[in-house]
């Protein structure tokens, strides 16, 4: 089972970059991560902090510069989060416990899919689409998934992306030492896959190839998605 | 090719009843269990009314008013699991997944937590932590997997289930779809002004909103049946697809729904004609139902089938909606009776459905099951009889 790599983009506490960018060191520092972008996105102050990373990686990949808004109507979209919303569920909890009325700004955001929503506006995607809390394993249920869906034909490309994200601060101590989570280091990456037949001319771009079997799911423990921007983003370093 | 996918069993537990069938009866005898909340302050909220389990529900399913607090949708979960490993044993066979659907689980976890108090275990405050909750509790599974998908969870962890059988990855999928009522999700209902203060109206020219509801659902997928086990339906295919339009209002157009509908039926090859029922999303907001019509008209012109929603009875259950709403459609298969969608009166909507208001007893072999979400996600089953 076989998927081509067009693309991908990959954000944490210390780099970011992707096809579109040279990886590159993030100043110490920074907390607003709206001027890593390539391109600015609609309302991305009032998005979450979870949204804000996803949508940093997809945009790290130049999708919109790879491919047109028809062929990407017909694209799928997978997510996996090991965090979910736990930093929005907190604050809009916390939010309605002092105020006594809940805030419209947040509850939305307390779905860890609107991410997917969010993008499908911003790249105008209407495929099928999947979020999976797989905690460790969500980047390769994302990968799993997206190669069987490209080999059976009901995609011809995938974003692919694993992200977690905290804001420490909205994580109260006794969640964080109950769940496992202190010193979390935020994160987002991004795989365009496609499939290997439709690649055609010379002048599509290829990065890589991926060559799961249908186990990978179950053996695999690590975050490949995270292992794979790595790899790209060491290689275009040197 | 599309292989068809059996379902072999399917239970329930909402305010309507604490099994499918007594779910199913109170809504054929048009039995709303949308009623004034108990276990959560009067006028906090906008609305005071929601499908609640009531506390005798609880203390018949052995859950304690304590328990419920923080545990419910774990408790729900596994009071379903165990009627069918008790019970039905038999529909479990090789490798076998636990595939969860919620929204928010038992998120009133976190409150607690926020105020320093300890909470017993299992913890579930995520769909993640839930399913490995469950998964740790029962050795018969061999895999657990979490799918979080706003309102569309649950058809779209039964369609996830399909794909996994389908591509010989597990031979049984138990697919349970659960969401409690909390102050988190009556309070974020209630700020986005989407709650009904009158037991909801679907597809209703005086629908104002929705009320919340609670419960679970359950439905046992197999890559094969034997010959003593007749499926209580089939699976044909599944489609998901996205409006890409807004976050929180559905697609005017009805785009999404279109295009999950249209192809549905050419994964099953069927012609819309073929459909025989729509088990509609009808979560009585003005926006919801109006752009089902305009999709149902879209693909069906003006022979839309009988169009029915569930959440004039049980209220909408979030992420549980797909798998306990998917466990009623096999009810109208096994019983060729039409359901009435209560809490309807007069057409609202564009097209022009046939919206029962009585049970209609008529043999159905092709139905489709639709939901949709926050995101512009919008999520279709079809489902088939099988042959006599």
């Amino acid at each position: 089972m076989k998927a081509s790599i067009r693309s991908y983009g990959f954000i944490d506490r210390d780099y970011y970059g992707g096809a579109a960018q040279q990886l590159t060191t993030i100043p110490f520092g920074t907390t607003d991560i709206e001027t890593l972008l390539p391109s600015p996105h609609p309302r991305f102050e009032r998005l979450d902090i979870l949204s804000q990373y996803v949508i940093a990686a997809v945009a790290l990949t130049g999708l919109d510069q790879i491919y047109s808004p028809e062929y990407r109507s017909k694209m799928g979209i997978i997510l996996g989060t090991d965090t979910g919303c736990l930093s929005v569920d907190n604050d809009f909890g916390i939010g309605y416990a002092k105020a006594g009325i809940g805030s419209p700004k947040f509850f939305p955001f307390t779905l860890p899919s609107i991410s997917i929503g969010e993008l499908t506006i911003r790249y105008e995607i209407r495929g099928p689409s999947m979020c999976f809390m797989g905690g460790t394993k969500s980047g390769a249920l994302v990968m799993n998934e997206a190669c069987e869906w490209i080999a059976s034909g009901e995609v011809p490309a995938c974003l692919c992306i694993e992200a977690g994200a905290l804001r420490l601060e909205s994580v109260p101590p006794l969640q964080q030492t109950v769940f496992g989570i202190g010193g979390y280091i935020n994160h987002a990456s991004a795989i365009l896959l496609e499939s290997p037949d439709l690649i055609t001319s010379g002048g599509d771009r290829v990065l890589g190839a991926l060559d799961l079997n249908q186990n990978a799911v179950l053996l695999t423990g690590d975050l490949p998605l995270q292992r794979l921007c790595r790899t790209f983003s060491d290689s275009s370093r040197k | 090719m599309n292989i068809s996918v059996p379902i072999l069993y399917a239970d329930a537990i909402t305010a309507a009843g604490i099994t499918l069938d007594h779910t199913w009866d109170a809504i054929i005898s048009g039995r709303s269990a949308i009623r004034p909340l108990q276990r959560f302050p009067h006028g906090r909220f906008l609305s005071d009314l929601a499908a609640e389990l009531s506390v005798e529900q609880l203390t018949a399913l052995q859950i304690g008013l304590q328990e419920a607090e923080t545990m419910l949708a774990y408790h729900l979960a596994d009071r379903l699991i165990s009627r069918v490993i008790q019970n039905e044993s038999q529909v479990i066979t090789g490798r076998t997944a636990l595939i969860v659907s919620s929204t928010k689980a038992d998120v009133a976890c976190l409150q607690k937590m926020n105020r320093g108090e300890t909470l017993a275990e299992p913890v579930c405050m995520d769909p993640y932590r839930l399913a490995q909750a469950l998964g740790a509790k029962y050795p018969q599974f061999s895999s657990t997997l979490a799918i979080s998908y706003a309102c569309a969870s649950g058809l779209i962890a039964i369609q996830q289930a399909t794909r996994m059988i389908r591509r010989g990855e597990i031979d049984t999928a138990i697919v349970v779809g659960v969401d409690v009522l909390s102050e988190f999700t009556l309070a974020g209902f209630s700020s986005l002004g989407a709650l009904s203060k009158r037991p909801c109206r679907p597809y209703d020219t005086t629908r104002d909103g929705l009320n919340l509801g609670e419960g679970a659902g359950l439905v046992v997928l197999s890559k094969e049946t034997n010959p003593q086990q007749k499926p209580l339906a089939r699976i044909e295919s599944c489609a998901t697809r996205n409006d890409a339009t807004h976050i929180t209002a559905p697609a005017r157009d009805g785009i999404g729904l279109r295009l999950a509908l249209n192809t549905a039926l050419d994964a099953a090859g069927w012609q819309p004609e073929d459909v025989e029922f729509i088990n509609g999303h009808g979560t009585a907001t003005v926006f919801n139902d109006a752009m089902e019509g305009t999709a149902y008209s879209a693909v069906f012109g003006d022979a839309i089938p009988p169009l029915t929603s569930f959440k004039g009875c049980i209220g909408h259950t979030l992420g549980a909606a797909g798998v306990i709403e998917a466990a009623l459609c096999t009810q109208i298969l096994r019983d060729g009776m039409i359901p009435p969608s209560i809490g309807f009166s007069e057409l609202g909507v564009p097209g022009k459905p046939i919206i029962p208001t009585q049970p209609m007893r008529r043999p159905i072999h092709k139905l489709a099951t639709v939901k949709s979400g926050f995101g512009g996600i919008n999520s279709v089953m079809l489902l088939s009889k099988e042959a006599e």
